[in-house]
């Protein structure tokens, strides 16, 4: 491969206590893809983006932005030292993320927290962060509520302005935390089309969700996490028709009754594992 | 007893004066424990461990200790180390230091409030510590820390009479020469008893109404 991932984590561990959250996941992105992060609740998924992320740091594993290690930097003598905090917020600002509880700022309105980063940390004059803001907002469908603060807005509204926040500074990558799980069923839609629209123009996203309808529509590949490791990773279409591992199998029995489109996937042949032949 | 009241008039400018050195004291001790407050909570949330280490003995010790001992360890003790240190300056360092972590910890108490995302979505957005601090966490807790700072405040501004001992010319010390020059305390500690009195009590009802103003967003929603 000539060009470098948009990301790439490799060996990504991650311990809390005696606990081993995250067991060594190799990931990688490139540049345009749309990767659909799956799996069961403490599968570790979180952590893998807050990883990825740097907002912690994994105990041992690497993470490459463009080629470029996050929280290393390369000194003009050629060596590798730990990177300086500003370099490292510098390095992070080229991927931007989506929380599931949103984390608006509520003292600030929607056009407020979509440019607070333009001005605070690009220094950009506020007249012009003014208008890339009111751009991102028009961008998520909210040009109207620029002046609402986030406690009048509703919780699809608020997510849609984070993704905008997010927007506004130009990542290269979008994480998502499971965007819809904190929203009212009837929110769900307007934030997935949002979403939808970004796939399309080939932003690199990672996606965690449990829209399984969603992740089968827009993501390119399927990852798919248990037990703080990656089971399967597979492109998408394979993943839901013919996965290639059991327990893939088995959380897309368990989901997938949420979601009519899809036919039921084709069970792996297991036929090591016989023990298995109770549910259907 | 008889009670004159005509005899102080000569020294109300002296008064006046020793009052105008204690709302600066008050004001200028305030604004150095402030900032000090703030350097301890940016120093516990964003330092390493030893630094935090060091806060919390630091802290420890302050929550221990009378202010006159503070006062005394500073103004007789430092000059025989070789720091020697005017009155007044003993004086703010005093109230700074000693208020310092009261202060800090009411600004941790209230920063716990907001919830650890808000802080997440700053961090990767690129904000720096004390830019999450001042534009993120300051701004919708102020009106959870108004309270308890107006609390300290007010003991600060009591406490700035103990620096009388160490000869500030503030209310208190200036009140106890008047006494000696006219020998009517009775009228003279009424006088500046009511003076305390109305200048904290101005001090509070200021606080509230800042109060008010902060938390206007919460109140008034989508009206910007
Ligand atoms: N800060 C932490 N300290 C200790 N344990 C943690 C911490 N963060 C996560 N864990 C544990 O790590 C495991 C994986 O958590 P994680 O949040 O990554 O799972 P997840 O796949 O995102 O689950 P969900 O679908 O419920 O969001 C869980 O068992 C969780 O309890
Ligand atoms: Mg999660």
């Amino acid at each position: 491969m000539s060009t470098p991932p948009a990301i790439a984590g490799r060996g990504l561990t991650m311990r809390f206590g005696p606990a081993t959250v995250l067991d060594g996941v190799d990931i990688a992105v490139a540049r345009g893809e749309v990767v659909c992060v799956l799996g069961p609740s403490g599968s570790g998924k979180s952590t893998l983006l807050r990883c990825l992320s740097f907002l912690t740091p994994p105990s041992a594993g690497a993470v490459h932005v463009g080629g470029e290690q996050l929280g290393m930097e390369t000194k003009s003598d050629g060596t590798t030292v730990p990177a300086s905090a500003a370099r490292l917020r510098h390095q992070r600002s080229r991927i931007g993320m989506v929380f599931q509880s949103f984390n608006l700022w509520p003292h600030l309105t929607a056009l407020g927290n979509v440019t607070e980063g333009l001005v605070q940390v690009r220094g950009e004059a506020r007249t012009d962060a003014r208008t890339q803001g009111l751009e991102m907002l028009a961008a998520v469908g909210l040009a109207d509520k620029a002046d609402a603060y986030p406690a009048r807005l509703s919780g699809g509204q608020q997510q849609r302005v984070a993704i905008a926040r997010a927007l506004a500074m130009k990542p290269e990558i979008l994480l998502f935390d499971e965007p819809t799980s904190a929203l009212d069923p009837e929110l769900v839609g307007e934030v997935l089309a949002v979403m939808e629209a970004l796939a399309e123009r080939h932003t690199t996203m990672i996606v965690v969700t449990h829209e399984i309808a969603f992740a089968a529509e827009a993501a390119d590949r399927i990852v798919f996490m248990d037990g703080g490791r990656i089971v399967e990773d597979a492109p998408a279409d394979r993943f839901f028709t013919t996965p290639a591992e059991e327990r893939s199998w088995r959380f897309l029995e368990r989901t997938m009754g949420r979601y009519l489109g899809l036919s039921r996937p084709q069970r792996p042949d297991m036929s090591g594992m016989s023990r298995h032949d109770h549910e259907v | 007893m008889s009670v004159d009241w005509a005899a102080l008039v000569p020294y109300l400018p002296d008064l006046a004066r020793g009052f105008a050195v204690t709302v600066a004291l008050t004001f200028g001790g305030a604004a150095c424990a402030l900032f000090m407050a703030i350097g301890l909570v940016l120093a516990t949330s964003a330092g390493g461990p030893a630094i935090r280490r060091s806060v919390r003995i630091y802290t420890e010790i302050i929550l221990g200790l009378p202010i006159l001992v503070l006062l005394y360890l500073i103004y007789f003790v430092l000059p025989q180390l070789g720091l020697r240190i005017g009155e007044v300056a003993a004086g703010i360092l005093t109230l700074t230091l000693y208020y310092a972590p009261y202060m800090a910890e009411a600004i941790r108490g209230a920063i716990a409030s907001v919830p650890a995302g808000q802080v997440d979505a700053a961090r990767m957005i690129g904000l720096n510590p004390v830019q999450i601090f001042i534009r993120i966490l300051l701004p919708q807790t102020l009106g959870l820390l108004i309270p308890p700072l107006t609390g300290i405040l007010i003991g600060l501004a009591k406490d700035t009479a103990i620096l009388s001992v160490i000869s500030v010319h503030e209310l208190a010390y200036a009140t106890k020469r008047v006494v000696s020059r006219t020998y009517t305390p009775f009228e003279v500690w009424a006088l500046v008893a009511g003076l305390y009195w109305l200048a904290l009590s101005a001090l509070e009802v200021l606080m509230r109404r800042l109060e008010g103003r902060v938390t206007r967003f919460r109140a008034s929603g989508a009206s910007a």
